[in-house]
């Protein structure tokens, strides 16, 4: 089978070797291209050392080509599938790569404070007087809620105006806590990166991390913004 | 050939001997070049990151962090292609559950930086009522 690592506009193909030390090729004859291993068999388990070789061959493709890539796990059985596939979705593939030629993808977390305190002026009136816990957890939750949505916009709207594209990811159940991709041009990640910094100061309570640059795996996909 | 059945059966167990010995040391190859590729790729990254970061704010551990957002990014980003995949959605699922021993340190990690995703949240714990 062969393990698909990305797809690019170029048939240079990475330095160093793929999954257990496989050589990695190019395969098709005009773009995208796709870029993988040939392997009898793969673990069932992969393991952090996989995860980052199939890192470091997509990464070994984004100086001088554009790259889209892959899901970690993408397989076709043969080299015929694997063209098939590329002729397939061609269009698809070639206008992604048009997306994010030239950009590279950050990932930006973030923490703000929420802080709980009552809110003496929300009050339910009438009636047997204030709402019981129920009523004032919610209004409690919702008001945190909001502060951090405030917080959270200021973070994220000035780096989202620095960005190509951006994608906002499911934080979990903390209203302050946010993640987000954010698709951005080459030549303005130093720009990017010092507007993170300016924000961890500006913003009372907040922690933001930054890391990347990522190959656009948040990008990769139509419809994914 | 078909002569002697003792000299066949020692046959037989030498070549499966050697054959042991052989995916033995191809298993030791492996290893060696694994355990390689491990130390200076993980070197390299740390050296990357902590050029990317110099001079920010920053009390984190980055790998664990960059580990986190590979996470994210391989498992649930990229192209995905349908029918031809071959790595079942089981493994994948088993992938997970071999990486949660892995990421159980970077979760608390994840609940101090409030990627929340777990039960320990804030907002789900009985005093916040």
């Amino acid at each position: 089978m062969l393990y698909v690592y990305g797809l690019t506009d170029s048939t240079r193909e990475p330095e160093g070797p793929g999954l257990h030390g496989a050589p990695v090729c190019a395969f098709g004859s005009q773009p995208p291209f796709a870029i993988a291993s040939e392997h009898r068999d793969l673990p069932a388990h992969p393991d952090e050392v996989d995860l980052w070789t199939h890192e470091r061959v997509v990464e070994g493709l984004m100086n001088g080509s554009t790259v889209l890539p892959m899901r970690f796990g993408s397989t076709v059985a043969d080299e015929a599938s694997l063209l098939a596939l590329l002729e397939e979705r061609r269009p698809e593939f070639l206008s992604l790569i048009g997306r994010v030629r030239g950009a590279v993808e950050l990932s930006v977390r973030a923490q703000v404070t929420a802080e709980r305190e009552p809110t003496p002026s929300i009050t339910t009136g009438g009636g047997g007087g204030a709402g019981g816990p129920g009523t004032t957890y919610l209004l409690r939750r919702h008001d945190a809620q909001q502060r951090a949505d405030e917080a959270v916009s200021r973070i994220h709207e000035p780096l989202a105006r620095l960005a190509r594209h951006s994608a906002r990811k499911a934080g979990g159940l903390d209203p302050g806590a946010f993640k987000a991709a954010y698709l951005v041009d080459r030549e303005r990640v130093e720009e990017f990166r010092a507007r993170v910094d300016e924000l961890t100061a500006e913003i009372e309570g907040a922690r933001i991390v930054c890391t990347g640059p990522w190959p656009p795996y948040s990008f990769s996909a139509e419809g994914r913004q | 050939m078909n002569g002697d059945p003792e000299r066949a059966r020692e046959l037989a167990a030498l070549k499966r001997d050697a054959a042991r010995e052989r995916s033995r040391r191809q298993r030791e190859v492996a290893a060696a070049r694994r355990d390689r590729d491990r130390e200076s790729w993980g070197a390299r990254r740390e050296a990357s990151l902590e050029r990317q970061h110099q001079g920010t704010r920053r009390a984190l551990r980055d790998r664990d962090v960059s580990l986190l957002d590979l996470i994210d990014r391989l498992l649930d980003g990229g192209v995905v292609i349908h029918g031809d995949i071959t790595l079942a959605v089981a493994d994948v699922d088993l992938l997970y559950v071999g990486l949660r021993a892995m990421v159980a340190s970077v979760e608390t990690l994840e609940r101090d930086l409030g990627v929340s995703l777990s039960a320990q949240s804030p907002s789900l714990r009985a005093d916040a009522f």
